[in-house]
């Protein structure tokens, strides 16, 4: 795993000049936008004061709707530039920086993990009317094959007001970062481990009984020896012993760190000797922060990766000492 | 008056059929609960016979490059030949397996000392079967000590424990570590 030192050496050795090319756009674009915001604010103030002028109303209205107008197209045209910008950042920077990370990574700014590979991760039950994302990483990383990118899920949801009118809203369930990695055992059932909380709402008695009666998941209720995990995640099996199997008491500390680490509705699930990963993240990753681009943003970009590679690490998937290779 | 009597009667019957559907639910309960437990004790039993066929090959694998461990593997053999035999008592099988594990376990440390032994693909691939054959031997084990919790948690509750009685079942043991295992392993004599 690549350390901050690293990092630092291989910015100032490879990516400060990427960084600088950038900010110099940036620069630029960031003075264009405040004179552009101050000349046009200035005249759209100037517009409006028409209103208090004898001269007749629609003379007014229009001159005010002209500036109005040359306001949303200046918007729309210093938006383009910026996503632009941030498309040259993530070929420049971010790209980099995943290479950095390990050879064996690609990075695609508009690829994202497959929605048949959310669907078959069998985490949530909800179906699945609207799947986008952005930032696919894939490749190897420590010789074990992964992908993970953001995704935002959502489900159709079709209301009726008093009037027969319907009204059709997407309504986001998942939000965050997929991650899919080659499992270092080989096993035949599903396993899930989804965040326990239904247990910490109704209590150890209630919730195992609720917990047992979902029939709303395939498999039965198996109960893990650790009590901290049983705490926090709930684990659902066709198979008593393979999940068993895979969840070692090394796996499930593991998992319980990964919670600590990342997010307390982490959820796993293991199909087709794959692991699955849910992590929701409301912050938008691998973006241009400001318009002109520092180490410490290169730095951050950096830490998010590790983040997502650590789990490798974390869960040891890169030890194959049994029969799969 | 007699319709009085009708009344009492049917709440009479109407308790008397709850009582029985409640024991046959309690029951079947138990029932299912040592049906799990005597099934992952077939697992196990199972996994280790898998392991038994894996001890000739291991054997006719490592003989050749450790001559001076000859002792160690006649006595795996030994162990191997007395376990899987029918005649043998199951009592006696359990304790011939943990003398296995130790073996086993022996050998594995011994072989770090043939790199060439280490080296060879053969070796290898045993060494993986084995280390997924014990892997797999831990999940069941685990999965028998939980099947046996739930089953010696249930006949100890109320009102589990009056039909337990009755049903003459009494607490099961877990499996647990050996004295041998319980150890913490010497690691200075493996470099004698």
């Amino acid at each position: 795993m690549k350390t901050i030192a690293e990092f630092r050496d291989f910015y100032n050795n490879d990516l400060a000049s990427n960084i600088l090319k950038i900010a110099e756009s940036g620069k630029i674009l960031q003075d264009k936008m405040l004179k552009a915001s101050m000349i046009l604010g200035i005249l759209t103030a100037l517009a409006t004061c028409t209103f208090l002028l004898p001269i007749p109303m629609m003379a007014a209205v229009i001159t005010a709707a002209v500036f109005v107008i040359a306001d949303i197209i200046a918007f729309v045209h210093f938006y383009g530039k910026k996503k632009e910008l941030n498309g040259l950042f993530k070929f420049l920077v971010v790209k980099k920086i995943i290479e950095f990370a390990d050879p064996g990574l690609k990075y695609s700014p508009a690829g994202y993990v497959s929605q048949g590979l959310f669907a078959a991760s069998g985490i949530y039950n909800q179906s699945i009317d609207r799947y986008e994302g952005e930032d696919l990483i894939c490749g190897t990383y420590n010789n074990v094959e992964l992908q993970f990118s953001e995704i935002k899920v959502c489900y159709k949801q079709t209301t009726r007001d008093s009037k027969g009118n319907t009204h059709t809203t997407y309504v986001p369930f998942f939000d965050g970062v997929f991650f899919v990695a080659d499992f270092n055992k080989d096993f035949k059932s599903t396993t899930l481990v989804l965040p326990d909380t239904t247990e910490s709402i109704f209590g150890q008695l209630v919730g195992n009984f609720l917990q047992k009666c979902n029939i709303m998941r395939s498999g039965k209720l198996i109960r893990m020896e650790d009590s901290e995990f049983e705490k926090c995640f709930v684990v659902y099996g066709a198979d008593d012993i393979e999940s068993r199997y895979i969840l070692t008491p090394k796996i499930m500390r593991a998992m319980i760190d990964i919670r600590e680490r990342l997010s307390n509705a982490v959820a796993f699930a293991f199909v087709g000797s794959r692991i699955f990963i849910t992590i929701p993240n409301s912050r938008n990753l691998f973006e241009m922060e400001s318009l002109v681009p520092t180490y410490q943003e290169a730095e951050a970009i950096f830490l998010d990766v590790m983040r997502f590679t650590y789990l490798v690490d974390e869960l040891s998937l890169d030890l194959r000492i049994w029969t799969k290779v | 008056m007699n319709g009085n009597v009708s009344v009492g009667f049917i709440v009479i019957a109407a308790l008397a059929v709850f009582g029985i559907i409640v024991i046959a639910m309690i029951y079947n309960s138990l029932i299912a609960k040592r049906n799990n437990v005597d099934n992952a004790f077939a697992t196990i039993d199972t996994l280790l016979k898998k392991r038994c066929d894996l001890i000739p090959n291991l054997v006719a694998t490592v003989k050749t490059y450790m001559q001076h461990e000859n002792s160690t593997l006649t006595k795996v053999a030994e162990l191997r030949a007395r376990a899987i035999d029918p005649n043998t008592p199951a009592a006696e099988k359990m304790t011939l397996q943990n003398e296995i594990s130790s073996s086993l376990r022996s050998i594995m440390v011994s072989v770090e000392s043939y790199p060439d032994l280490k080296a060879t693909e053969n070796f290898q691939m045993l060494q993986r079967s084995l280390n997924e054959i014990e892997e797999q031997l831990s999940a069941a084990r685990r999965s028998f000590n939980a099947n046996v919790t739930d089953f010696n948690t249930s006949i100890q509750i109320f009102p589990y424990s009056i039909l337990a009685g009755m049903m003459g079942f009494t607490k099961k043991e877990l499996f647990a570590a050996t004295e041998a295992e319980r150890e913490n392993p010497n690691v200075a004599n493996l470099f004698k």
